[in-house]
């Protein structure tokens, strides 16, 4: 049965016990007191218990069989799809314990939000408990905060802070792991740092604030990070780790990814070798590349073997942007891949054409390209005078590819971007960027419905008023029409007078 | 059907033609509109929540003034006997007051409407919170006028029936806070009891059919038992 059919049914419930009540009630009345003394008080109290407890059934009747309606705009009251999906997907019990205090807005909501879930799966149990209410069962559990989901299941016991649905739906899914797999980010080339700081780190010199071709020779730029990815990916039960790609040793057996942002210095060829045999036993490796970075060219020919083809200079799309910046190139269609499918608007501020490179047994697909009046631009400082002499086409940005590197090697998976600041801590949490990033970690992953994480916003609609707007708005509300009524009443009462 | 229009048309009449009713209604928007009015130029959020938890206290102060005389002034004018002599069921004659004193707080909330529209010529509204929020505070009057229409049919004295009313709505609204101290299911009863519990998701768009319930079957009650008070004189 659909959830709608359910919620048609439950409507239902409540529309019968109203009627059964009404009936009931009807029949009460036509009783006729008789007797005295005890007898008729016997009957009197008999009848008033009799009525208080057809009206108890009646709402836990209706409670249990209880029927939701969210009437905001925002569907604030509505679990999220991607906590919903989790849930509805739920094929083992889990059982999840909400402490918060009921004094506090979020935590009400948060409630009422797991209740809503818990509906959608029977192997979903939920409780939520006051801790104010209930010490002794927060100090039990170990909670020592308020809004703290302690999600069991078979095979772990966790603890998510949170009043979000999705975060919850994601420690679920935690929850449930039998394995953590881990993503490796790779160091040594001055790659963007996990470890780092998750808020914009930039110095501002006498320029103001600019991530466009004007600014860089201004801006002090201090190392970006990648600590938001890191902690999307902690939540979604990934473990992330450093590595360093050293020659003659390979890379660690249990790094299901490789995640690749940002190198800085030149690889050396031997290492290049390291990431063949790391494609050969069946890797999984993601790319992210500035413009201006110098790619091996044994790292290059690799690349380019497993199905992507790194091109050279900044791409400009007078067409397709960012605000006004032509480097900052807005994407908002996509191939029809599992990296790609759904996404909504996503911005690359600087980026390199990254082609698809494809050969047999292997599958290269160019995700998302920029519009077909870009133009590829050698020197980022004069890109308008160079606008005049190159070709205009799309170029694409980034490429998935997968297959096999020999007949007897193993199936690797690669994602390859012309751009790394978009999934950086600048960027990161704006429009879909997260979103593209970690679906691109999913499928190397083999995990294509795993759900991103972005962070609801509530935006409050906001009236803006002038002087004379607000004078009226008083007078109005707070003089005339009050004032109208209480006239009206001296009217009647005059009028009664006479 | 006949015999509740009579009677319905008496009470309108009587309620419509009372100073007392247009007191509390100008009580009840000067108050509103001083608080919206406030509340707006302070916040610049265009929602009406702060004006439906406002409208659900003028309710719980001002409808008792409303109901007290219902029953009470009946019977201390002799006025009751008359009117259960008269070929009429009782249940019309409580049906009668309750919907003609139900009529008069709804016409209070309806110029309140005034508000929402003023936040639509300045702002962009969600109007799903607003009328989940109309449907919230009109349930809750439904419910305390049928419990002032109780209170009044127990008392002769119109002042102990609007303290009785006043002193039920409050325990209601606070019912849940003393769900601590109770053993189990005492304590889930008292939660559920409370009346804001129910209201309050309500006002911001989220709408449970069992809060619904909650109003209507509470209110179905008092009319019930007002009815039954009137059935054994």
């Amino acid at each position: 049965m659909s959830s709608e059919q359910s919620e048609w049914l439950d409507a239902l419930w409540f529309v019968g016990c109203i009627a059964a009540l009404m009936v009931m009630f009807a029949a009460a009345l036509r009783l006729r007191a008789y007797g005295a003394g005890w007898r008729r008080w016997a009957l009197r109290m008999g009848v008033i218990a009799l009525a208080l407890a057809a009206t108890l059934a009646a709402n836990v009747a209706v409670y249990r069989h209880d029927a939701h309606l969210d009437f905001t705009r925002e569907a604030a009251f509505t679990p999220s799809r991607e906590a919903a999906d989790i849930v509805r997907s739920l094929r083992e019990p889990v059982q999840v314990v909400y402490f918060y205090q009921k004094g506090n807005a979020a935590g009400r909501a948060a409630v009422t939000m797991l209740e809503l879930l818990a509906r959608l799966n029977s192997n979903l149990s939920f409780e939520a408990v006051d801790i104010d209410r209930n010490p002794g069962r927060a100090g039990a559990f170990g909670v020592q905060l308020y809004n703290t989901a302690v999600i069991a299941a078979e095979t772990h016991r966790l603890q998510v802070v949170t009043t979000d649905d999705r975060e919850i739906a994601l420690g679920i899914l935690r929850a449930l792991r039998r394995r953590q797999p881990v993503v490796c980010f790779a160091t040594g080339h001055g790659e963007y740092d996990i470890d780092n700081f998750e808020f914009h780190t930039h110095f501002e010199g006498s320029h103001t604030h600019s991530h466009n071709s004007e600014g860089m020779g201004l801006v002090q730029m201090q190392q970006h990070g990648l600590g938001r990815l890191r902690r999307a990916i902690e939540k979604l039960g990934l473990e992330p780790r450093k590595a360093e790609l050293r020659p003659g040793k390979s890379l660690p057996q249990d790094c299901a990814v490789l995640v690749d942002a940002n190198p800085r210095t030149p690889h050396i060829p031997a290492e290049a070798d390291v990431l063949r045999r790391y494609f050969e036993q069946g890797g999984s490796y993601m790319l992210l590349v500035e413009p201006d970075f110098a790619v091996e060219p044994r790292l290059a020919d690799l690349i380019a073997d497993a199905g992507a083809r790194i091109g050279e200079g900044v791409i400009v799309d007078p067409a397709e942007h960012y605000f006004t910046d032509e480097q900052m190139i807005a994407i908002t269609h996509y191939a029809n891949h599992p990296v790609t499918r759904a996404q909504a608007l996503s911005f690359y501020p600087g980026a390199r054409p990254v082609e698809p490179a494809p050969r047999d047994g292997v599958r290269a697909v160019a995700l998302f390209a920029s519009s077909a009046r870009s133009y590829i631009a050698l020197d980022r400082m004069r890109y308008r005078e160079e606008a005049a002499t190159e070709p205009k086409r799309a170029y694409p940005l980034a490429v998935a590819a997968e297959g096999r590197l020999s007949a007897d090697a193993r199936p690797y998976r690669m994602v390859v971007v012309g751009d790394a600041d978009f999934a950086s801590n600048s960027f990161f949490p704006y429009l879909a960027n997260a979103d593209i990033v970690l679906a691109g970690i999913s499928w190397l992953l083999h995990e294509e419905r795993l759900p991103t994480l972005k962070p609801p916003v509530e935006v409050l609609p906001l009236v803006t008023l002038t002087n004379a707007e607000v004078r009226w708005i008083f007078i109005l509300t707070a003089i005339l029409l009050p004032g109208a009524v209480a006239c009206a009443g001296l009217g009647v009462w005059l009028w009664r007078r006479r | 059907m006949k015999t509740l229009a009579v009677l319905l048309r008496k009470e309108l009449l009587a309620t419509f033609g009372s100073p007392i009713a247009y007191t509390v209604a100008a009580v009840f928007l000067l108050v509103l509109g001083y608080t919206f009015s406030l509340t707006l130029f302070a916040t610049k959020v265009a929602n009406l929540i702060y004006i439906f938890h406002q409208m659900y206290v003028l309710t719980i102060l001002l409808v008792p003034a409303l109901t007290m005389r219902a029953f009470a002034e009946e019977r201390r004018h002799d006025t009751l006997e008359l009117l259960l002599t008269a070929p009429v069921g009782e249940v019309w004659i409580v049906l009668a007051k309750f919907l003609a004193v139900f009529a008069l707080v709804v016409g209070m909330y309806l110029a309140a409407v005034v508000y929402a529209v003023v936040l639509d010529a300045h702002g962009s509204p969600d109007w799903g919170p607003i009328a989940s929020g109309y449907l919230a505070v009109v349930c809750h009057a439904a419910l305390i006028v049928a419990i002032g229409l109780l209170m009044s049919s127990l008392t002769e004295n119109q002042v102990v029936a609007a303290a009785l009313t006043m002193g039920t709505a409050l325990m209601l609204w606070f019912a849940d806070s003393v769900s601590y101290l109770l053993p189990p299911p005492l304590d889930v009863l008292a939660i559920n009891l409370s009346l804001i519990g129910h209201f309050r998701p309500m006002v911001t768009g989220s709408v449970f059919v069992s809060d619904i319930c909650y109003f209507v079957t509470l209110a179905l009650l008092a009319l019930f038992l007002s009815t039954r008070r009137l059935v054994e004189r």
